[in-house]
């Protein structure tokens, strides 16, 4: 129900309109018989002066439209840098995780194993395989084995420590590369050569740090020679804490059940590749039960990448946002600023004939073209930062056109918010300061 | 009876009128806690071509009548009417439009854009009748070569003498075509020698027809004017401009 005090007031405001309209009519109506026109002032004079007023002093337009340099600029830089992140974490995401599919075996106890000591050949032929090789911590996982420098005697001191069995294969797929010696090869796993690789961990705890004298480990009571020390394996970082042996000494080490079990192929794929060689692993393993063998597929990364991209891109978005607000609230002081500095030029702008809608129109389309200024100059900053983030970080630039288009546009948008306010005080300038100054 | 002295209503805007200009008891008073009189009930007629000197001391009332003249401020008692159309049944727009189109201004300071021609500053007003802008340019020509400044269109104000910074407002004044030109002290800031050549430029203006309405304190100037209005504390008295 609407209450009585406010329909009178819209009833009122209402009147007070039609009077005013019609006031205009009768007015236009008797100027135009004594042969005056109303004042009119067409879009291009509007934007003339307007492109007057903004160059004739270009510093201080440089200066107002910094706010909105800095907001586009933000915006600009924050949504491409973010993109162009997104870019690189996918990039990365994909050559070390998308990348890469597991085998197992569906039974782990079964006797004989389904990943025979040959079973990663098969997978090397399949079109989009990198790599493929066999890997896994002999014992159960967390196994601990003693290792010392010597017989295991008593009073001698031995180290606890995993052990890693890993094809030739395995260590290539994993990424393995040595700080000293060489990895062992396929020759002398099929020879079933007792030599083994230290991580660069364990090699620091056994106190051995080259392989020059060819040193000798033992894992229990069997010597076992290092050829090599790992200093890094990007895929499979904990074999650095341990020692990896090739699969045809491991028998000596985890026994012949022990070595069986918790058999892994690491399959590192092309990227795109590995939802399909997850399907065609099993068959190529073991044709005959493809269903024994058990395939972990990464999951599809588009999703992640979207969430990832996603949550960036709002965060900095509302960081742009607020900034965008620093800019209008900063156009509108100095626009404000600007009217009451030329007050005197406002006043004799209406005495010559100016209406308080051109004055109106003046001071808003000098805010828009301000903004818009702002804007070209943001998305140039914006482009640079990106450009030079990218080149320093070694990323892809992302830039969307589209954005690049549209933030000068904002800027204008920017700037027509900051000018109402400004133009709404310049229209109600009277005439008569322009004679009083 | 007492219908028949009932006042006849008003046409809205009549147009018997054979004045330029015509005050009709019009007053100015500025409301406040003691309100300001500054333009007692006045009734004044002005003829297209007449020359008019306003004197007074600071603060009489000479830039309120002006104003009012000029359209610039309503008068806030009685009636003003330009060329037999009551201003104050005009709306804020049909009294720029009237203004722009019918009055020219010259102020004792000049008020030229600074960083503007002047030849831009000559055609600021033309840039609110919707002109195109060679005609526009071509009407602030005619106006510049008219006070004797066609060589200096593409001049900038600062390297402007006094004399020629007040003619180029003259120029802006004259550019727009008005009926009347309203000067408020325009030789006030310019020495002997440039106010004798603005005062010769008014009097050739005003003897082509244009109306004048000068405030002044040089008395040999008002001495030139075809009619004096002195102001005293707001009250307009007409005397003759020799014999005053």
């Amino acid at each position: 129900m609407i209450r009585p005090g406010v329909a009178r007031r819209a009833g009122s405001r209402r009147r007070g309109l039609l009077v005013r309209l019609e006031r205009r009519r009768a007015s236009a109506a008797a100027l135009a018989e004594i042969g005056v026109e109303p004042s009119r002032l067409t879009a291009a004079d509007a934007a003339r002066e307007a492109l007057v007023a903004v160059t004739r002093s270009p510093l201080r337009t440089v200066l107002t439209s910094v706010g909105t340099v800095l907001a586009v600029g933000t915006a600009i830089a924050t949504i491409g840098l973010s993109n162009s992140a997104a870019g690189a974490v996918s990039g990365t995401f994909d050559a070390l995780r998308a990348t890469i599919v597991t085998f197992s075996d569906g039974n782990r106890f079964r006797l004989p194993p389904d990943l025979t000591d040959t079973a990663e050949k098969p997978l090397d032929r399949l079109n989009g395989v990198v790599r493929a090789g066999l890997i896994w911590p002999l014992g159960n996982q967390g196994r601990l084995y003693q290792i010392g420098r010597t017989q295991p005697q008593p009073g001698q001191p031995q180290i606890g420590l995993p052990i890693t069995a890993a094809s030739a294969g395995g260590l290539a797929t994993i990424g393995a590369a040595v700080s000293a010696g060489r990895l062992y090869d396929a020759g002398m796993d099929h020879r079933g050569a007792q030599v083994a690789l230290l991580g660069a961990t364990a090699a620091r705890q056994l106190g051995i740090t080259g392989v020059g004298e060819s040193p000798v480990i033992f894992i229990g009571p069997t010597p076992f020679t290092v050829v090599g020390i790992v200093r890094r394996a990007p895929l499979d970082p904990g074999v650095l804490l341990g020692v990896i042996v090739p699969p045809g000494a491991a028998g000596v080490v985890a026994g012949r059940f022990g070595v069986g079990i918790g058999r892994q192929i690491i399959v590192r794929t092309v990227p795109g590749a590995a939802q399909l060689i997850g399907r065609q692993g099993p068959f190529a393993i073991d044709p005959l039960h493809p269903g024994a063998i058990a395939a972990s597929v990464p999951e599809d990364p588009s999703a992640l990448r979207q969430s990832v991209n996603s949550s960036l891109t709002s965060l900095l978005l509302a960081i742009a946002l607020i900034a965008l607000g620093v800019g209008v609230i900063a156009i509108a002081n100095t626009t404000l600023l600007s009217v009451l500095q030329r007050r005197a030029e406002i006043g004799l702008r209406r005495s010559v004939g100016a209406a308080p809608r051109h004055i109106a129109v003046m001071v808003v389309c000098e805010a828009v073209l301000t903004g818009a200024i702002g804007g070209l100059m943001g998305t140039s900053v914006g482009v640079l930062i990106i450009s030079a983030v990218c080149a320093s970080r070694g990323w892809s630039p992302v830039l969307d056109l589209r954005l690049l288009l549209a933030a000068p546009a904002v800027g204008a948008l920017a700037g027509l918010l900051a000018g109402l306010y400004p133009a709404w005080r310049a229209s109600r300038v009277s005439p008569i300061s322009a004679l009083q100054r | 009876m007492r219908r028949e002295a009932r006042p006849q209503p008003r046409a809205p805007f009549p147009r018997d009128s054979y004045w330029e200009m015509e005050l009709d008891q019009a007053a100015v008073t500025y409301p406040g806690a003691v309100p300001v009189r500054a333009l007692r009930p006045v009734s004044l007629q002005f003829a297209a071509g007449e020359t008019v000197a306003v004197a007074g001391r600071s603060g009489s009332g000479k830039s309120t009548l002006l104003n009012v003249l000029g359209l610039l401020d309503r008068p806030t008692g009685g009636r003003y009417q330009v060329r037999g159309v009551d201003t104050s049944l005009l709306s804020e727009s049909g009294l720029t439009a009237l203004r722009g189109r019918e009055f020219g201004f010259v102020f004792q300071s000049f008020h030229l854009l600074p960083d503007r021609t002047a030849a831009e500053n000559a055609e600021l007003g033309l840039v609110y009748r919707g002109m195109g802008a060679l005609e526009r340019r071509a009407a602030a020509c005619l106006a510049l070569e008219r006070v004797g400044l066609g060589h200096r269109l593409s001049a900038m104000p600062g390297t402007l003498s006094g004399g020629e910074q007040q003619r180029v407002a003259i120029a802006r004044a004259l550019a727009q075509q008005p009926r009347v030109l309203l000067c408020d002290e325009p030789t006030g800031n310019l020495d002997r020698k440039n106010a004798e050549l603005v005062t010769n430029l008014l009097r050739g203006l005003a003897a082509e027809g244009l109306t004048v309405i000068m405030v002044t304190h040089d008395l040999e100037i008002a001495a030139g004017m075809l009619r004096f209005l002195d102001i005293d504390d707001g009250l307009v008295t007409e005397r003759d401009p020799v014999n005053r």
